[in-house]
Parts: structure tokens; C-alpha cells; sequence
């Protein structure tokens, strides 16, 4: 079952989402003691009680940062979908209020306020509405049992309307159904109380279920025996759960009530009755809002007996359901006497005057033209025109300068001269920068951002003017932009596909090259987004170095981390950081140790003299550990060497078994008697002198691989005996007794196994002992060749 | 010296909506103690007022005025760890609130009979389980008691129903229907044991829930007639007018045919009136559920060899509603008997408070007169079965009490009465079956006589391993495995074991459930037998500092 959500539970904004712990705890506080306060309401009490066992789950999630966040986006989610939820309800008022044909605003007004949406939203609803047909069919069967009888003619027309046989109609009613309207011999079931009506439904509601079938789990068609065998399963069922929960109470009680409706089918048709009447408070609410003003309009009220028919009434049922309504609200009901036409006059305030200014404006144009010094002019221009190159225009332009310099009558020209020769020198510049713009173009074309930047840089080079500069500039910031971009893009794609540890160095190549790029605060929010996913990347990164011992490798790891973030995580880091330093250190400690201790060469007990030194000086040492481990695989190559001195004096005594025992492989001797190959040394003195239990021995022949040979196994009690009680026998080097291959189960307060197994000491008078697998004791392996 | 008089342990019903209390006179008859306002029941209702608290009628007159103050029917919230009450920037657990009705009831019985109250026994729901019991204890330990003992509710209107008369063995199925609990359990009484032999149950229904059906029907009334549609509980003026109207109006209907009902809200009044068939019709479910709980419970007890039953008794204020004797003779095929339905309960415990106290004294002269030293809150029959006392020594004493105290000699040696008494739960621990999921593996079955214990063993499954956490699981079923979510967790043990344990070390666990009920867990591993420290987390229950400022701000308090 979904459960509440927590931000909408608390009453706290989720968009942005509530993220200060203090007035989160205040919000659970005090809810929680409004809950504890309705805990015994006669209606509420239940819902209460399932938000007060709640609380330890939402302190749980709404301390946590992640699962915090999660809940926001849900109640995001919840939200917007109720919005959705609300919609069908809205159109049907809708529907209603565009009966007359229009919709007022006044009416969009109070639809926006009835529904919590902004009007805007209304209207677009509106205009959806229009273009959409109602779906009236559905549920008719149900709607129509809301009187408490169907008449046969109501039966055959849902058939007709839906195309559906009458039968299946008939076998789905489950009420009586009237020949017609006078038939008084059946009288419709009795009503349920409408405050056990709201009972249930307020029980169901706490379990998500939409009817007693639903919580039965049954078809609204099973039969009465089913339902009844169902509620009382459901009954057992919940019994068994020993929760003291609202969930329980609710599921108890609806055990209860479907143990007494669906006792006789009188019961259950009152309940079916009480099922459909819920659907007729869609009714209801359609009256409300047709009732919006304190009374029905004529109009409204065509509309509402209409909905009523729909619902499953008679014409009169439907005016009389309505009127009582309407009755019990104290509304009016305004009926339509005439066709009253109210004419609206309003007066359009037809502001018709356009005003056309128009500004007779006063030109005084004195032409004082001399048309000499134009026409000289004139000529200046045409031959200038005629020259082929910018150089050759400029000097005639330059020589009619010098020649005019200072002529005020001249001015007018000497302007204009002037401004050609600049055209004419741009012309040139621009010219050059059109050149290299199109090589520009192709490149850029090309995507060979860097190469254009070259080209450029060479133009500039060419000292051209301070426009073209500076545009050539702006078109080298732009290409370099262009590949800011481009460096940007790949850093986007590369934020799907790539692992942490590219993205981030993705990121920091960016940030390096690019300090002030465009994209610099969307790649600081990608490195801030990715807190968490460099954390988990991090804390991999620190399993692997940790493994390998490499602390240095770690430490730079937190704080490559700590030089990002400064989060929760980090905190985690920091202490994990302080961790390897002391790592660090006591790698440098054990290091002058180990040297210290290889001095002493093949002599391993100075050199376990050395690391005892320092554990009995520094006893707590955090190196203590590993310098145990130390001592003891020195120990153990001492130990080795026992080990040969205890095989070399096996063998010395394998030599007097007059040849029945020989050591054909290291470690391995063949009974020539019997031709099976045993372990020379047994589980004792091979493991340290360690003795094991059944299970142990098991272990140890499974992973045994003497002499090369992975088959060892546990020999029977009659190999053993073969070896140890028939002369000349196996050699003995201190007492012990064996496992054998042959174990009991016995019950004795549970399960325990009993082994069979043989002493070592030689001799004819033996017997098998019985011991408990949990014994501990030793092994000789066997195998056969 | 032998003193004259022994010290008097009370008896007190601690209920969901009333609350009394008895104790055994000179006579050896147990009676109710009347309030300061001369009511031989007070209602569990707790008002607080500034600075002072109001407990009884005041109080739940109250409801009405000021229903942010008042808290009603808190029984219901025992050993609920999320309940708190707040008032005055102060926050109240249900045991504290419970120890203020426990208060009253001690005060204005010290002030009527003119002596101090110290010991008592408390009575709850046989169907409490072990932390609503826990907290009925802390609920006396705050208001200053010294609690001997927490005894069935059914159980103490058998000893009453018992003591009545005590020739004739019977079996009898106590049906008690509370204010908020509904218990049904079958004792066999006998001359000189009371035994339960099962019992059944809801924690969540009782008089109220007949009361709330009253209060749906009311408000669904007065929508009809006025229009309105908000609801009208969301109001707390009007929750509270019409919870009482809801009460008075079932009263009234147990008695006659119909009865008016006014409703006000928000300045609108609606009049009308109410038959018994409405009544009944809109709470026969509710009835139902006692008649299928009680069938349950019965093939339980056959399962135990209890087939059948001699009488059934009617204990409960909600067993007045003439319907629940209706149902019972028609389902069962036997009139039951209504029982003194306010005060069996109350008197009861008073009866079996004067036997501790007799039984203590009674250990008191033994001891005095052989020289030995005995426990002092041993249990006589016991002693005498073990042979620690002689059946003369035991004579002798009784006699002399009987002679010094002026009750008849057979009631004094009806303090050898025994009571036995079953868990109304399973209790287990939380383990894992072969295929590695979390069970609950039932170590004491419900219906089980208590005391008993269970020894299991752990073991360590590592070297020196430092703790150990067991997570004590209660449920209703019969199984011995059953899965998680079908059981509660009810307290999590954690044990801290003495160093350097070798691996695969079995630690004895002994889970004791006294005949209280409650829970006691003691550990000892098994290489040196060292007792091994157990911190039992009662999150559930209040305790600790909280626990001691419950306990000072009731020392403080005057409850009127």
C-alpha cells in the first residue's frame, strides 16, 4: 500500500522543498501532537493513530538528505497529479454551467476558487470542454441501482444503448428489478444508515480500498456463500497479524462489517444500494455548484433533472431529489415562467474620434548652389571613378585636397573628399579582411576553430585599421568561444556516458583552460552536482588503494575531494584523511622496522626479538596488528623448519616397518599391504599442533593437496585400523585418536552427529569410539592410487 | 510484638473511560472507596488547568469548554511510544497522564478513609500485551505507589465472582466489554485456585467504539437537516459536546426504547430523536466481532481440553446495552449472568490485595515463630508444598491473625488462594530460518501459564565478540515460526558480553515472563558462567530520565 507523503503529511513546501532540520523537527512536533490529540476522535482517531506510528519513519526519512529529496520530488509528483485528479470533476461543472450557452466570468471566478486553480486554467479547461463529448454510459448500471430497484424497460435500454445482451445486463443487476413502474409487489431493500456508509468508506479509504468486494478482493458479482467464506478467511487472516495499528483497527472492522452485511442478501442489497448512492453525491456536488449563488437558475435546473435521469431517476424522481436538496440548502429554485429575454444595452462607448494631426511644417530650402564648383566637382568624381585601383583614386582625391585646402566656399567638397579617400582606404583593408574572412569561413566550416584563430592572428599582424582590428578580435574571442563551446559540449555528452573520474577531469581541464568561459558557472554546477557521484567514486577509488595499502594515494584521493566539496561527505573524508595520515606514518614506522629486522637475516628469532622490542614498548601501537602478523610469519618459518625435523624423524621411523611403509612422494606413504597412500604427517602436527572438530576435518582433507594429490579423503574406520592395529604398524610420535569417514545424525535437542573414531596406539584389542562431531581431534588422510 | 492490624493493599481499576477504586474491610468484604465528589466511579479524564490538573466528572464536564485541555480514553494509548499530549510547552506520555487518574483515585480514598495508600494492585486488559503492562506499572510508580502487582481484568472479576461463593468448582467464560477493551476469557474456578485457562480479545473496541458509531450517525443527522456539508468534528467544541451526547444517549437507550439527541454547531440546532433498532442497527458489526472473538477463544480452550463451560459472565459497563446479553444467549444457547459490571474489576483486585497482604503477614509470624528467615513476598502454598513451612506452623499463624485481626479463620486461609494466569500473546525472537530469511521464532505460545521461562542459547559467531542484540517480538498466533510482519516488536535486548569469548560460545538465555506478564531477560555464557549484562531498550515504555521528571512533576502536583 502506498503511504503518505511525508512533505504533504507535515504541511511543509516542497517546491523548493523544506530543508532546514529545525523546522522540520518542529513540523513533525507539532503534528505530532495534533495527532495525539484526535487519537480517540470518533471519526478521525484511526487516521490519527496511523500518523502517530508513522513518526519514527518520518523522522527517518526526513533527517536523511537523500531520501529528504526523494520524498520532495514525490510530493512534486502527487501534487501535480491531483491537479489531474481534479479535472474530471471540474469539466462536469463545467458542463453545467455552460448549459445557458456561455460562462461568465463571475462563474470562472468561482470555479477557480471552488477548484484551488487560477482562472486561467479554468478557461483553458473551458475551451477543452467544447470540443469533447461526455461519456455518459458507463457505470449505468450501478448509477440506476441508486433507487433500490431497476424497471425492466431501464434493464432493455442499457442493453440497447450499450449493445449488450439482456441477459448479461439481468445477470449483472443485483437488485430487484420491477416489471414497471406500478409494480408494488417488490419493495426496495432497506437503506443502509448513511453514517455506517461513512464508516466504511472511512476505513476503506485508510486501506486504499474503493469497496467491501475490493477489500474482499472479490468481484461486486461473486455470490453471497463466497463472500461470506471470504470475510471470514479475512477475519482469521487479520487476526493472526498482531499489529496495533490504524491498518489492523481498519482491517478488523471491515471483517466486522462484511461478516454482517453479506449475511443475508437483503444486507448485501442494501450495501449494493448504499455503493451506488455514493455515486449519486457526484450529484450532489453538481447541485453545489449550480447552487453557487444561493439559487438555481432555470437553466441549471433543466440541466441538474437531466443529470439526475442519467444517474438512474425518474423525471419526478429527479425534480424531487433535487427540490429536497435544494430544500434541506434553503435555495431557491428560480423556474423559467417565460421566455424572459433580459436585453443588455450596453452602451459601447464608441470612441470614434480619431484626431489626424497633421503638422504643416515649414521648409525653407535656400539653394545657393554654385554650379561651377559642382560641376568642377562633379568631373573631380568621374574621373576618379574612371581610375582602376584605390591607390590612383586616392591620389586625385589628395591633389584636389591640397589644392582647395582652406577654401571655405570649398568646404562642402573638400568634406566630401576627404570621406572618399577614408572609403577608399577601408575598401582596401576590407578587402584583405574579406580575403581572409572567407578562408575563415571555410575553416570554421571545417570545424578548424584553432587553425582560423592562426589566420586571424596573421591578419592582425598586418597592422589593418582599428575597426577591422577590433573585428577581427571579436572574431577570434568568437572562434575561441566557439571552442569553449565545443570543449563544453563534449564535457556535456562526456556527463552522461562517462565514468566520475572523467567527468571530472573533464571538468578541471575546462575550469583550468577556461577561468572565465561562458559555460564556467554550468561546469561549477556540474562539479557541484556531482557530490555525490564523485564521493561514490572517491570511496571506490579509497577501496582499491586501501586494498593495495597505498595511503598516499588515498590521502590525495580526500583531498582532491575536500578541495571541491564541503558537505557532509567531505566531513566523512576528513576523517577518513586523518585515518591515512596516521597510515602514512606508521608505513614509515614499519618500514625502518622491516629493515631493521632483515639485518638479522636467516636468524628469525633476533628478528622477532626486534618487533617484540616495539610491541612491549609500544603495546596499544596502532601497528600492533601488523607487527604480530609479522612475528608470526617469521613463526612460521621456523615452524617449516620443525616441521622437516618432525618428517626427517617419521621417516627414521617409517625405515623400521620393514619396508610396509615407504615414502614414495614428500610427504606421502604407501601401505604396500594394502597399496592405499597416506598423508606422512596428520592434521596436528601439519596445522600447528591445532586439533579440529568434524566439520574442520572435512575442510582440511577437501583443501589437503600433499604430494600434488587434491583426492585426500577421511579413511574408514577399518583403513585406519589396517594401519594402526595390524603389525608392523604406522609410526607413532605422541598419542591421539582420528576421524573416520563414518558419522551418525542422532536427535538430542536438535541435530548432532556422532563419528566413529580409532586411537593411534598399536595393538590387536580395539574398538571404534563414538565421538560428537563437535569434538575436536585429528586426521590422517588416505587416498586410493 | 505482633502488630494488630496488617498493612491494606488496594485495589484499583484503571479503565478507559472509568477508573475506581476497593479495598477489604474489617468484614473481609471488598468495597468501592467513593470520590471527594461521593461517585463510586470516576471517569479517566484528565483536564489540565494552568497550573493545576483536573481528574473525574469536572474534568470530562470540561471537554466540552475546553477540549484542547482534555484528554480522554488514554488507556488506549498505553505503550504507544508516539502518543504525547502537550500542554503548556510540556510534553505528557500516556503513563503520565494514566498516573494523574491514579492519583485521584488515591487521594480522595486516603482522604475518605483517613489513611495513606501505598500498596496496590492494578488491573489491565488481559489482552494487554508486554508494554501496555510495563506502562500500567510506570503509570503507579509515577503517581507514587508501590505497585505489588498488574492483574487480569478478567481475572479480578473472576476472584470477585469467585469469592461469592466458594464450594462449587466451575469453569466460567468471562465476556468483559470496557469502555475501550474487550476481553473474553475462560477460568476455571475452584476452591482454591483461580485459573485462566485462555483468553482472547480486541484492544480496540469497547464502549467507545459504540459511542463513536452513535456520534457518525448524529453528525450524518445533522448535515441532512441543516445542509451543511464540512464536517462538523473537524470543530473541537462540537467533537467533544457530541462524544458526551453519544454517551448519554447510548446510557439512556440501554434502558428505554428512544431518546432525544439535541446537536449544536456553529449557532445552527438540530433535535432528534433516536430508537434502540437505529442504535443497534449502526453497531451490530461491533457486536458481531465480540461473538467471533469469543468463538475463537472457545476453540482454543477446547484445543486445550476445556470443551465446555458452566456460566458465562457479563463484566464491563458495555455489557449494560441489553443487546450484548441478547446476542450472548442466542449464540451460546445460555443466560448469561450480568456481574457487579462497574466494580467487580476494582474489588477483584482489592480481594487479591489483601491476600498478598495477608500471605505477607502470614510469612511475617512463620517467621517469627520458627526462627527462619523466609522471603517476604514468597508464596505461601508454595512454601508449604516445598515443605519449608509445616501445615501446623501455617494453622497456628493463621489462627492468631484471625484472633488479632477479627477476620473469620477461613478467609484468612483462603490467602493460600492460587492464581494462574496465561499469556494473552506469543513471544518469541527475531531468527533466521534455512534459507536465511528473518522469522519470528516463538519461544512461549499464547495461552501459555505463566510464570515460565525459556532457556535458549545463542552463540557467539565470532571471537571475543562484544554484544549480542535480540529483538523480542510479540504476536497472536499459535505457530512457532511465523513471518516478521506478522508480529510487533515489542523491546530490543542487547547483551554485553565479557571479553575475550571465544567463537561458537553458547550463551544461556533465559527469557522470564513472570505472572505479571512482563518480560525479564537474564544472560550467562557458558565458559565461565558469568552473568552477562543485559540492556533491554524500552523505547516503547517511558523510563529513564524522562521517567524520573514524570515521577518529580507528579510528587508536585495536586490533582483536584
Amino acid at each position: 500500500m502506498e503511504r503518505e507523503n511525508f512533505y504533504l503529511l507535515l504541511e511543509l513546501p516542497c517546491d523548493p522543498p523544506e530543508t532546514d532540520a529545525q523546522v522540520i523537527e518542529d513540523a513533525i512536533a507539532k503534528k505530532q501532537s495534533e495527532w495525539s490529540r484526535l487519537r480517540n476522535h470518533p471519526t478521525k482517531g484511526l487516521h490519527a493513530q496511523k500518523y502517530i506510528n508513522l513518526i519514527p519513519e518520518i523522522r527517518r526519512v526526513m533527517t536523511d538528505e537523500a531520501l529528504r529529496a526523494k520524498e520532495a520530488e514525490a510530493a512534486r509528483e502527487i501534487s501535480a497529479r491531483d491537479k489531474q485528479d481534479k479535472y474530471p470533476e471540474i469539466d462536469r461543472h463545467i458542463d453545467i454551467l455552460m448549459g445557458k450557452g456561455h460562462i461568465t466570468p463571475e462563474e470562472v471566478h468561482k470555479l477557480s476558487k471552488v477548484h484551488g486553480l487560477d482562472k486561467g486554467e479554468i478557461q483553458g479547461r473551458i475551451a477543452a470542454r467544447k470540443n469533447q463529448k461526455y461519456n455518459r454510459v458507463d457505470q449505468q448500471i450501478t448509477l440506476r441501482m441508486a433507487k433500490g430497484y431497476l424497471t425492466e424497460s431501464e434493464v432493455e435500454q442499457i442493453a440497447k444503448r450499450n449493445s449488450v445482451k439482456v441477459e448479461e445486463v439481468r445477470k449483472r443487476v443485483r437488485c430487484p428489478i420491477k416489471k414497471n413502474n406500478g409494480d408494488k409487489d417488490i419493495t426496495p431493500p432497506r437503506q443502509l444508515d448513511r453514517s455506517l456508509e461513512k464508516t466504511i468508506r472511512d476505513n476503506l479509504k485508510l486501506l486504499n480500498k474503493s469497496s467491501l468486494y475490493d477489500f474482499l478482493g472479490l468481484p461486486e458479482s461473486a455470490d453471497l456463500q463466497t463472500l461470506q467464506e471470504a470475510a471470514s478467511q479475512k477475519k482469521k487472516q487479520v487476526a493472526r497479524t498482531s499489529k496495533k495499528d490504524a491498518v489492523a483497527t481498519a482491517n478488523n472492522t471491515l471483517a466486522g462489517y462484511c461478516m454482517t452485511l453479506f449475511k443475508s442478501n437483503e444486507t448485501r442489497n442494501a450495501y449494493d444500494v448504499s455503493l451506488a448512492r455514493a455515486k449519486l453525491a457526484e450529484l450532489d456536488s453538481d447541485i453545489d455548484i449550480a447552487g453557487i449563488d444561493g439559487k438555481i437558475r432555470p437553466e441549471y435546473y433543466d440541466i441538474l433533472i437531466q443529470k439526475g435521469i442519467e444517474f438512474g431517476m425518474e423525471k419526478n424522481e429527479a425534480e424531487q431529489y433535487i427540490r429536497d436538496y435544494c430544500s434541506r440548502k434553503k435555495w431557491s429554485i428560480e423556474m423559467a415562467p417565460k421566455k424572459r429575454r433580459r436585453m443588455l444595452l450596453t452602451a459601447g462607448a464608441a470612441v470614434a474620434a480619431v484626431v489626424l494631426l497633421v503638422t504643416a511644417g515649414m521648409i525653407f530650402y535656400t539653394i545657393q548652389q554654385d554650379r561651377a564648383r559642382q560641376a568642377d566637382f562633379d568631373r573631380l568624381i568621374r574621373r576618379v571613378e574612371d581610375k582602376p585601383g584605390p591607390s590612383e583614386k586616392t591620389d586625385l582625391l589628395e591633389k584636389f585636397l591640397q589644392a582647395h585646402a582652406g577654401d571655405e566656399n570649398y568646404t562642402r567638397f573638400t568634406d566630401e573628399a576627404r570621406k572618399r579617400i577614408d572609403t577608399l582606404a577601408g575598401r582596401a583593408a576590407q578587402l584583405r579582411y574579406a580575403e581572409t574572412a572567407d578562408e575563415i569561413q571555410v575553416l570554421e566550416q571545417q570545424d578548424k576553430y584553432e587553425q582560423a584563430i592562426d589566420r586571424l592572428n596573421r591578419y592582425l599582424q598586418s597592422d589593418p585599421p582599428k575597426k577591422l582590428a577590433d573585428k577581427a578580435k571579436k572574431r577570434i574571442a568568437n572562434l575561441e568561444d566557439q571552442i569553449e563551446k565545443r570543449v563544453f559540449q563534449a564535457l556535456e555528452d562526456l556527463m552522461i556516458s562517462g565514468s566520475a573520474k572523467e567527468k571530472m577531469q573533464a571538468i578541471d581541464r575546462y575550469l583550468e583552460k577556461y577561468p572565465n568561459g561562458d559555460h564556467r558557472e554550468a561546469v561549477r554546477g556540474m562539479e557541484a552536482d556531482m557530490s555525490g557521484e564523485y564521493y561514490i567514486y572517491v570511496k571506490n577509488a579509497l577501496e582499491r588503494c586501501e586494498s593495495d595499502q597505498d595511503w598516499k594515494a588515498c590521502a590525495d584521493l580526500c583531498r582532491d575531494y575536500l578541495a571541491r566539496y564541503d558537505n557532509s561527505y567531505a566531513d566523512q573524508l576528513k576523517d577518513r584523511l586523518a585515518g591515512y595520515r596516521k597510515k602514512i606514518k606508521q608505513a614509515r614506522m614499519l618500514a625502518a622496522l622491516e629493515e631493521k629486522a632483515r639485518q638479522h637475516g636467516t636468524n628469525y628469532d633476533r628478528a622477532i626479538g626486534v618487533y617484540k622490542d616495539f610491541l612491549d614498548a609500544y603495546p596499544d601501537s596502532p601497528l600492533a596488528e601488523k607487527v604480530k602478523t609479522e612475528i608470526s610469519r617469521l613463526r612460521e618459518k621456523e615452524k617449516d623448519r620443525k616441521a622437516e625435523s618432525t618428517r626427517q624423524r617419521f621417516r627414521s621411523l617409517l625405515a623400521q616397518s620393514n619396508d610396509r611403509f615407504t615414502e614414495k612422494r614428500p610427504g606421502v606413504v604407501t601401505d604396500s599391504r594394502t597399496g592405499l597412500m597416506w598423508q606422512l604427517l596428520d592434521s596436528v602436527l601439519a596445522g600447528e599442533g591445532q586439533c579440529l572438530t568434524y566439520e574442520q576435518a572435512g575442510e582440511y582433507v577437501e583443501n589437503s593437496q600433499t604430494g600434488g594429490y587434491t583426492d585426500w579423503r577421511l579413511p574408514t574406520a577399518e583403513e585406519l585400523a589396517a594401519i594402526y592395529k595390524e603389525p608392523p604398524y604406522f609410526p607413532v610420535m605422541e598419542e591421539k585418536w582420528y576421524w573416520s569417514a563414518d558419522s551418525y545424525s542422532s536427535y538430542s535437542e536438535g541435530w548432532r552427529q556422532i563419528v566413529d573414531t580409532i586411537d593411534n596406539q598399536p595393538g590387536s584389542d580395539w574398538r571404534v569410539e563414538r565421538r560428537d562431531s563437535k569434538q575436536c581431534g585429528a586426521v590422517r588422510a588416505v587416498r586410493k592410487p | 510484638m505482633t502488630e494488630k492490624k496488617i498493612k491494606r493493599i488496594f485495589g484499583i481499576d484503571l479503565g478507559t473511560t472509568y477508573s475506581s477504586i476497593a479495598y477489604v474491610d474489617e468484614y473481609g468484604k471488598a468495597v468501592i472507596i467513593p470520590n471527594a465528589e461521593n461517585e463510586r466511579v470516576t471517569p479517566s479524564v484528565v483536564f489540565f488547568d494552568e497550573n493545576t490538573v483536573v481528574v473525574g466528572e469536572v474534568a470530562k464536564e470540561s471537554a466540552k469548554l475546553y477540549p484542547n485541555e482534555v484528554v480522554s480514553f488514554i488507556k488506549r494509548s498505553m505503550g504507544e511510544p508516539n502518543f504525547i499530549f502537550e500542554y503548556g510547552g510540556e510534553r505528557y506520555r500516556p503513563e503520565e497522564i494514566s498516573a494523574y487518574v491514579l492519583k485521584k483515585l488515591a487521594q480522595d480514598a486516603q482522604q475518605h478513609l483517613g489513611e495513606t495508600i501505598s500498596d496496590v494492585v492494578i488491573t489491565c486488559p488481559a489482552y494487554f500485551g508486554i508494554n501496555e503492562r510495563e506502562a500500567t506499572r510506570k503509570a503507579g510508580e509515577i503517581a507514587g505507589f508501590n505497585v505489588r502487582q498488574i492483574i487480569n481484568e478478567p481475572t479480578a472479576a473472576a476472584i470477585a465472582y469467585g469469592s461469592l461463593d466458594t464450594t462449587q468448582n466451575r469453569v466460567v467464560l468471562v465476556y468483559d466489554l470496557g469502555g475501550g477493551t474487550f476481553d473474553v476469557t475462560m477460568i476455571d474456578i475452584r476452591k482454591e485456585s483461580v485459573e485462566v485457562i485462555c483468553t482472547g480479545g480486541d484492544h480496540n473496541l469497547g464502549g467507545k467504539d459504540w459511542d463513536d458509531r452513535i456520534v457518525a450517525y448524529l453528525v450524518e443527522k445533522f448535515q441532512e437537516e441543516t445542509g451543511i456539508t464540512e464536517d462538523i468534528l473537524d470543530d473541537p467544541d462540537t467533537w467533544q459536546d457530541l462524544q458526551l451526547s453519544a454517551e448519554k444517549a447510548k446510557k439512556i437507550l440501554s434502558q428505554r426504547p428512544k431518546t432525544p439527541v439535541s446537536i449544536t454547531h456553529g449557532g445552527k440546532r438540530v433535535k432528534l430523536m433516536m430508537d434502540r433498532e437505529k442504535f443497534e442497527e449502526v453497531t451490530e458489526d461491533l457486536l458481531v466481532r465480540t461473538v467471533d472473538f469469543t468463538r475463537d477463544m472457545l476453540d482454543a480452550a477446547a484445543q486445550k481440553g476445556y470443551s465446555r463451560f458452566d456460566e458465562i459472565i457479563l463484566v464491563g459497563g458495555a455489557t449494560r446495552m441489553p443487546q450484548v446479553s441478547e446476542r450472548i444467549e442466542k449464540e451460546f444457547d445460555m443466560a448469561p449472568k450480568v456481574f457487579d459490571p462497574d466494580e467487580a474489576v476494582a474489588k477483584g483486585a482489592a480481594i487479591y490485595g489483601w491476600k498478598l497482604a495477608l500471605n505477607d503477614d502470614l510469612i511475617r509470624r512463620i517467621s517469627e515463630k520458627t526462627k527462619k528467615t523466609f522471603d517476604s513476598s514468597g508464596d505461601l502454598s508454595e512454601m508449604m508444598d516445598t515443605s519449608q513451612i509445616t501445615t501446623r506452623d501455617f494453622q497456628e499463624a493463621a489462627r492468631e491473625l484471625a484472633e488479632d485481626t477479627g477476620y473469620a479463620l477461613p478467609s484468612v486461609e483462603n490467602a493460600m488462594l492460587r492464581v494462574k494466569n496465561v499469556t494473552s500473546k506469543s513471544f518469541g525472537v527475531v531468527a533466521h530460518n534455512p534459507s536465511g530469511e528473518e522469522i519470528v521464532f516463538n519461544l512461549v505460545l499464547r495461552n501459555t501459564t505463566v510464570p515460565v521461562n525459556v532457556v535458549k542459547k545463542f552463540y557467539t559467531a565470532v571471537q571475543n565478540q562484544k554484544t549480542v542484540l535480540i529483538r523480542t517480538m510479540e504476536s497472536e498466533t499459535s505457530n512457532i515460526e511465523i513471518p516478521l510482519e506478522d508480529a510487533t516488536e515489542i523491546k530490543t535486548a542487547i547483551l554485553h558480553l565479557p571479553p575475550n569469548l571465544p567463537a561458537d560460545l553458547p550463551i544461556e538465555i533465559t527469557f522470564d515472563l513472570n505472572d505479571e506478564g512482563r518480560l525479564h531477560i537474564t544472560a550467562l555464557e557458558t565458559g565461565e558462567y558469568r552473568k552477562v549484562q543485559v540492556e533491554v531498550d524500552t523505547a516503547s515504555v517511558i523510563g529513564g530520565e524522562e521517567f524520573e521528571k514524570a515521577k518529580q512533576r507528579s510528587q508536585n502536583l495536586v490533582v483536584h
